[in-house]
């Protein structure tokens, strides 16, 4: 299993030539795989210093924007960007990418803070506009057909993401935390038809595998900013408890729920579908957010959570407040971790994990 | 059942030896530049002074900054869990620690059953702890048993406007030049630690009754100042400083039972 699990991490590492970044997972990828162009989740991986961003970015930006521009500058296969307008930081990012980083293709996509009919159009007229451009840029037509292979394409990856936590949840599988995370890097690396097949040989390969029933693990759930942070997740499962999800940019959100079309108006379709993913802390509508954490916390047996915010994300500092008031009326606790993108308060952060899960598991 | 608790800090390493819950010795010792030697260095001495032999001992837990570099312990606890349970250990009835260490400070929440419920840290910056009043002990000429009897010879209140502990110490060096009392001067200190100690315990929200634990509680000037600020008696356990380790050696007990 360790073997396949590889496998599907080293897709992660793609360069094709056709690859077109996307910062934000409001992107659509359906849209870009119909442009017979490869969609890559640009996220400032294994980025751990940030040099030449900080020359052209402000200090009290934070480390994930930061890290996106940083790879931005040394990743020569970027061919095409496009930047969702997911918060204040996102728009700095766009100004400098547009002037010092030479892509073929550098777009902003304005993605609308509230979900509403009007919203949902007003998103849907945004794609039309992406596709047009797209288009003409690449000289390549994006027809029916091709987003309704691409929406399959996308789809069937989350359902196989859905089968392989559905079956993590329930049993005890030999993988750990980081390379879940891993995977789901693997699955937004312009790859989906390699990482399909792949899951599905790891998804046969678990379930021979499968001993015993974990309803009775010790789980906690993680929200907050952009989070994939090896060293947290690898401490907490040294303390014997399971990140059961992540409720966060990389998290279950991108996978849970399948895109549902209507033939008659499919980026309408796309632009709901999106809309509605509950991810980010800039959608105006906590309420909803938190109904969603408290899903998970009530469906997997959450013991506790870890709310991590990357510093001078103030979305989600703001956010905290009302989660945290609405966790301690239901006394669910929670610990409120402020790090950055590459965890330089690995020691700091390892005292009050420990000291939170002792608290919920010691005694 | 005999165990030890080591609590490996920055600036002090605390030993407690405990036989069916009973403490059978303590010490204190400079951590110095090797926290691994130093607990050693701690653990001998302390069999030595408790007359135990190492083959009785059914469990060593280690706790504080070093805890994973103490090599002969079974296991590590954070500080955290070990001050709570210790003060439960000591003062049953506390429901809220306010502890000043070396380089951190810390509120902890403790319920019935000596589990930390709530925490908020400090360890991002000196102000506010244990090093805070060396630095500014250093710059003043005095040493820091002093510092608590000084502070009571106060007779007008000066406030030290920098939270920075390097600007901090400035500006202590320009009032001795002005000719401030040095009383004064370190009043204000005590005043200046209070200040960044109620933030934190307002952030966490106050339970009564409040203790303290760590060197800092010793500092019968600091501690005055913060009844002040708090309109409530703080309670001092009679040795603050070993409180973390207590803590260790007591979950020791129930980890062996």
């Amino acid at each position: 299993m360790k073997e396949l699990i590889e496998k599907i991490i080293a897709l992660k590492s793609n360069k094709n030539s056709n690859r077109i970044g996307y910062i934000s997972s409001f992107t659509p990828e359906e849209i870009l795989y119909a442009a017979e162009l490869c969609p890559c989740l640009i996220n400032g991986d294994n980025i751990t210093s940030y040099p030449k961003a900080q020359t052209y970015l402000h200090r009290n930006i934070c480390s994930y924007i930061l890290s996106c521009l940083e790879q931005g500058f040394n990743d020569n296969s970027i061919k095409g960007i496009i930047i969702g307008h997911t918060c204040d930081a996102a728009r700095r990012l766009y100004d400098v990418w547009k002037h010092y980083i030479s892509t073929k293709f550098t777009y902003f996509l304005d993605v609308p803070r509230t979900v509403t009919p009007v919203s949902i159009k007003y998103f849907e007229n945004q794609l039309v506009d992406l596709i047009a451009s797209i288009e003409s840029v690449y000289s390549i037509k994006i027809t029916k057909e091709k987003l309704i292979a691409a929406i399959d394409l996308c789809n069937a990856s989350r359902k196989l993401l859905q089968e392989f936590f559905h079956l993590r949840s329930k049993y005890a599988l030999d993988i750990k935390e980081s390379e879940n995370i891993d995977i789901f890097k693997s699955s937004v690396s312009g790859n989906k038809h390699e990482f399909n097949k792949q899951m599905v040989n790891l998804l046969n390969t678990s379930k021979k595998l499968v001993t015993t029933d974990k309803s009775n693990s010790q789980n906690i759930v993680v929200c907050g900013s952009f989070f994939d942070a090896r060293e947290i997740v690898d401490i907490i499962e040294k303390h014997g408890v399971k990140v059961i999800c992540e409720d966060t940019e990389l998290g279950i959100s991108n996978f849970e729920k399948l895109l549902k079309f209507d033939n008659g108006n499919i980026i309408g379709s796309i632009a709901k579908h999106y809309l509605n993913k509950i991810i980010c802390s800039r959608i105006i509508n906590t309420e909803k957010r938190f109904k969603h954490l408290y899903n998970l916390i009530t469906s997997y047996n959450v013991k506790g959570v870890v709310y991590y915010s990357l510093k001078f994300c103030d979305n989600n500092l703001m956010d905290y407040a009302y989660i945290k008031n609405e966790l301690d009326k239901r006394s669910i606790p929670i610990l409120f971790i402020e790090g950055e993108r590459n965890t330089v308060n690995i020691e700091q952060i390892k005292t009050r994990l420990g000291a939170f899960l002792e608290g919920l598991f010691l005694f | 059942m005999i165990t030890i608790g080591i609590d490996s800090g920055s600036l002090t390493t605390k030993g407690v030896v405990l036989k069916e819950n009973k403490i059978q010795g303590f010490l204190v010792i400079k951590t110095g530049g090797d926290n691994q030697k130093s607990a050693l260095n701690l653990y001998k001495q302390l069999l030595k002074k408790t007359q135990i032999q190492e083959k009785d001992i059914s469990l060593i837990l280690a706790t504080g900054y070093g805890r994973e570099n103490i090599p002969f312990s079974n296991s590590s606890i954070t500080e955290i869990t070990c001050h709570a349970m210790g003060m439960r250990f000591t003062l049953p009835e506390v429901k809220t620690i306010l502890d000043i260490g070396g380089q951190d400070s810390k509120t902890i929440h403790v319920d019935e059953f000596g589990r930390s419920s709530d925490f908020i840290m400090n360890d991002k910056c000196a102000a506010g702890t244990g090093r805070f009043l060396e630095v500014l002990a250093n710059a003043l000429g005095v040493k820091l048993e002093q510092l608590g009897k000084l502070s009571e010879q106060s007779l007008s209140e000066i406030k030290i406007s920098n939270m920075c502990t390097v600007f901090a110490e400035s500006e202590v060096i320009s009032l001795v030049a002005k000719g401030t009392p040095i009383q004064d001067i370190i009043n204000g200190v005590h005043n200046a630690i209070a200040e960044r100690s109620m933030t934190l315990l307002n952030r966490l929200g106050v339970s009564q009754p409040v203790a303290m634990s760590g060197g800092v509680a010793f500092n019968t000037g600091v501690v005055k100042s913060l009844e002040k600020m708090l309109q409530q008696k703080i309670f001092i356990p009679e040795n603050p400083q070993i409180i973390g380790a207590l803590g260790a050696a007591v979950i020791a007990q129930k980890k062996a039972n």
